[in-house]
């Protein structure tokens, strides 16, 4: 245990020698060490392995053969590559701007307006599907959509006197879109409503005192205080989006035709469908470094620099 | 300007009562200051001026018009918090800017109002800093100008004082009576600081858990004390007291006693009629006696404890013996020029017309 005493700068009793050997470098690298060390297992290798494997043709026979770029060559002729790329570019940004941030935005912005009793309700049912199994709330989606008279829509269409449609082949992207953003929007909703309630209440106070309209203070007051908190929720979720593929997986698998087909699941049909785990790697090595491309134009956008504020404390 | 009347208002959060059946009114142009311990309720009696906050029950005035349903934008107020709730994020201008922006002015009216308010305010050179960037002190300015700018007709201020050091609060304080009386603006001023309120305001409401105890003029205030609450609270050091006196007639005219202690009471004493005459509290102020080396007549013996050097002023604790046994802690202003030694005997003259006397059960004001 380091006990601050008020003798000097560095006046740990921890003196002589090991004051030394804790002093400087050293001392920093020894506090990261165990989540260096974590990072290093579940991430930095699964990426330097997956990096290697894009530079082999493994198939189900598991031989690293190294192929050079074939397999990045093979992408660019790849016919499917386009579609997939289109089908993730309107996917992830419909999600991302309708729910995971739009509508948790906007949930979050009108629980805070009500009393705090309703608001709190609300927002405790838009977390249930959080506690629902994937596979069950991706058979949900099923039912609400299916083709047969016996699906959610298709019976409130009867109600209006239509005819049945068949939901999933007419309109997969926009079940697939609603799926991922009924689930996705609970957590940009928690984060914001927490980031508005940290926000003193004085200055609502003032706005209102001033004269200032709701539309005005969450334009001008609410959502600048919380834009470090939107920035990280769009970042988190895009490269989230980027990479899950479960709720597609279980309601279209990517169908009809590739129409939903996105890249984290073409990925996962390459390397566990056709059993080319090379070219798989190498599709997967595209989307890592998409993912870390659009943290850096979110960082840019954003302004980070600007966020973050130089500690009010000076520690060395 | 107009006027305020507040009219049996109560505010309860759950259970608690913070605002408990509360009236007074405040005059067109009139500087009023709610003055009160911390919890007291001041600052839910002033957001509900300000219509953050609904009364429990009970009316709030502007003139004749009942404002217990009017939103703030439509109240015509300003407000000074005690953080002053300056918006980080935006420059002093844009801060100061925006309540016109709320009332959807000209860009040239807004640049040249600001400017206007914060060339009187002394601020002009900070416009494009943003609050972090400014002393505490000047964000005071800044959210005072936020508070001038629209030309509200009632100006609130909560605590706007309490973080500044006491030589800045002292310069403010007159700058900010000053404007004031200049604007001729309606203003309410909540502050814990009994010397805020008695410099600054024309009534004081004193407030006490919740309830408003008195309401009057400093002078009113100071002299007339409704009861102990307010007699400890304002003044200091606050006024002194010691229990235990009965109050008895000899030769005419009536003294309070203790054991050998024996104070006259002034002549208007005659007129009032005691309910009880023993176990009653006298008070007298800190600047209201005298010190003498030698026993005089109607003096109360007592010991120099430690001495309070002011530089100007001298406070003198002194230890007088107690019923019980235990003593009490008196302090007095000493007169200039006097010396003391730690535990020398000395005698308190209090003048006579400035004595009280109080119930010790309902602590209400009996002389
Ligand atoms: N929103 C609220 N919910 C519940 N209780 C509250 C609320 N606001 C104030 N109170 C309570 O009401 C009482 C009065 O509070 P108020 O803020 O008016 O005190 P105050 O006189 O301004 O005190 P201070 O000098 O510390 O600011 C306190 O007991 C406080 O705990
Ligand atoms: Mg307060």
């Amino acid at each position: 245990m380091l006990v601050w005493s008020p003798a000097g700068r560095r006046g740990f009793i921890l003196r002589g020698d090991k004051m030394k050997f804790f002093s400087g470098k050293l001392k920093s690298w020894l506090f990261l060490s165990p989540m260096l060390i974590l990072v290093t297992i579940f991430f930095a290798i699964p990426v330097v392995l997956t990096v290697i494997l894009a530079f082999t043709d493994m198939d189900y026979r598991f031989i690293w053969n190294f192929v050079g770029l074939m397999n990045f060559r093979d992408m660019s002729t790849d016919f499917l590559i386009p579609k997939v790329l289109l089908n993730t570019l309107i996917y992830t940004f419909s999600t991302l701007t309708l729910f995971n941030v739009g509508m948790a935005l906007l949930i979050s912005l009108l629980t805070t307006s009500i009393s705090d009793r309703i608001g709190v309700i609300f927002r405790s049912l838009w977390m249930l599907p959080r506690l629902t199994p994937s596979v069950v709330y991706g058979l949900l989606w099923l039912w609400i959509f299916d083709p047969t008279k016996y699906g959610l829509m298709n019976n409130l269409f009867a109600l209006l006197g239509l005819p049945p449609q068949d939901w999933l082949h007419t309109h997969p992207m926009m079940i697939i879109v609603f799926a991922n953003g009924f689930i996705g929007a609970s957590m940009g909703m928690l984060i914001f409503t927490a980031a508005i309630k940290a926000i003193p209440e004085d200055y609502f106070r003032a706005a209102l005192i001033d004269g200032a309209s709701w539309f005005m203070i969450v334009r001008k007051i609410t959502l600048p205080l919380i834009k470090w908190q939107i920035l990280f929720v769009t970042a988190y979720q895009t490269l989230s989006l980027l990479a899950s593929f479960e709720y597609i997986l279980i309601i279209t698998d990517g169908g009809p035709v590739y129409r939903t087909e996105v890249w984290a699941l073409y990925t996962y049909h390459t390397a566990f469908s056709s059993f080319r785990f090379g070219y798989g790697a190498a599709l997967s090595t595209i989307l890592v470094g998409i993912g870390v491309l659009s943290a850096f134009i979110y960082l840019k956008l954003f302004g980070f620099q600007a966020l973050v504020q130089k500690p009010r404390i000076e520690v060395d | 300007m107009p006027e305020i009347r507040v009219v049996n208002f109560s505010k309860h959060f759950g259970k608690v009562r913070a605002v408990d059946n509360v009236s007074f009114d405040v005059k067109d142009g009139e500087f009023v200051a709610l003055l009160g311990p911390s919890g007291c309720g001041k600052t839910t009696t002033l957001l509900t001026l300000a219509g953050i906050y609904k009364p429990t029950s009970g009316e709030i005035y502007f003139d004749d018009q009942l404002m217990n349903n009017v939103p703030p934008k439509y109240r015509n107020i300003s407000m000074v918090f005690q953080n002053y709730a300056l918006y980080p994020h935006m420059t002093v201008f844009e801060n100061i800017a925006f309540p016109l922006k709320a009332k959807k002015m000209s860009k040239e009216e807004i640049e040249k109002k600001v400017l206007e308010v914060t060339k009187k305010l002394m601020i002009d050179k900070l416009l494009d800093r943003k609050p972090m960037q400014i002393s505490g002190g000047q964000q005071q300015r800044v959210a005072l100008a936020r508070a001038l700018v629209k030309e509200p007709a009632v100006l609130l201020f909560d605590e706007p004082l309490s973080n500044l050091d006491a030589k800045l609060r002292m310069m403010m304080r007159a700058e900010i009576k000053k404007l004031q009386s200049d604007l001729g603006i309606t203003s309410v001023y909540v502050t814990h600081d009994q010397a805020e309120a008695m410099t600054m305001a024309s009534r004081i409401a004193v407030f006490s858990m919740g309830k408003l105890v008195q309401y009057g003029t400093p002078d009113e205030i100071y002299n007339e004390p409704k009861n102990m609450f307010v007699a400890a609270f304002i003044g200091n050091p606050p006024m002194n007291f010691m229990e235990n006196f009965k109050v008895q007639s000899k030769d005419g005219e009536l003294f309070a006693t203790r054991g050998d202690i024996m104070v006259k009471l002034p002549p208007k004493a005659k007129e009032v009629k005691f309910e009880k005459t023993e176990g009653l509290v006298l008070g007298f102020r800190p600047e209201h006696c005298k010190i003498a080396k030698k026993e005089v007549e109607n003096s109360i013996p007592a010991n120099v404890y430690v001495l309070e050097p002011l530089g100007r002023d001298l406070i003198v604790n002194l230890k007088v013996k107690g019923v019980g046994g235990e003593s009490e802690l008196i302090k007095i202003f000493a007169e200039p020029g006097m010396n003391f030694e730690i535990e020398e005997k000395v005698y308190i003259i209090p003048d006579p017309e400035k004595l009280h006397l109080f119930d010790p059960e309902t602590e209400e004001t009996i002389l």
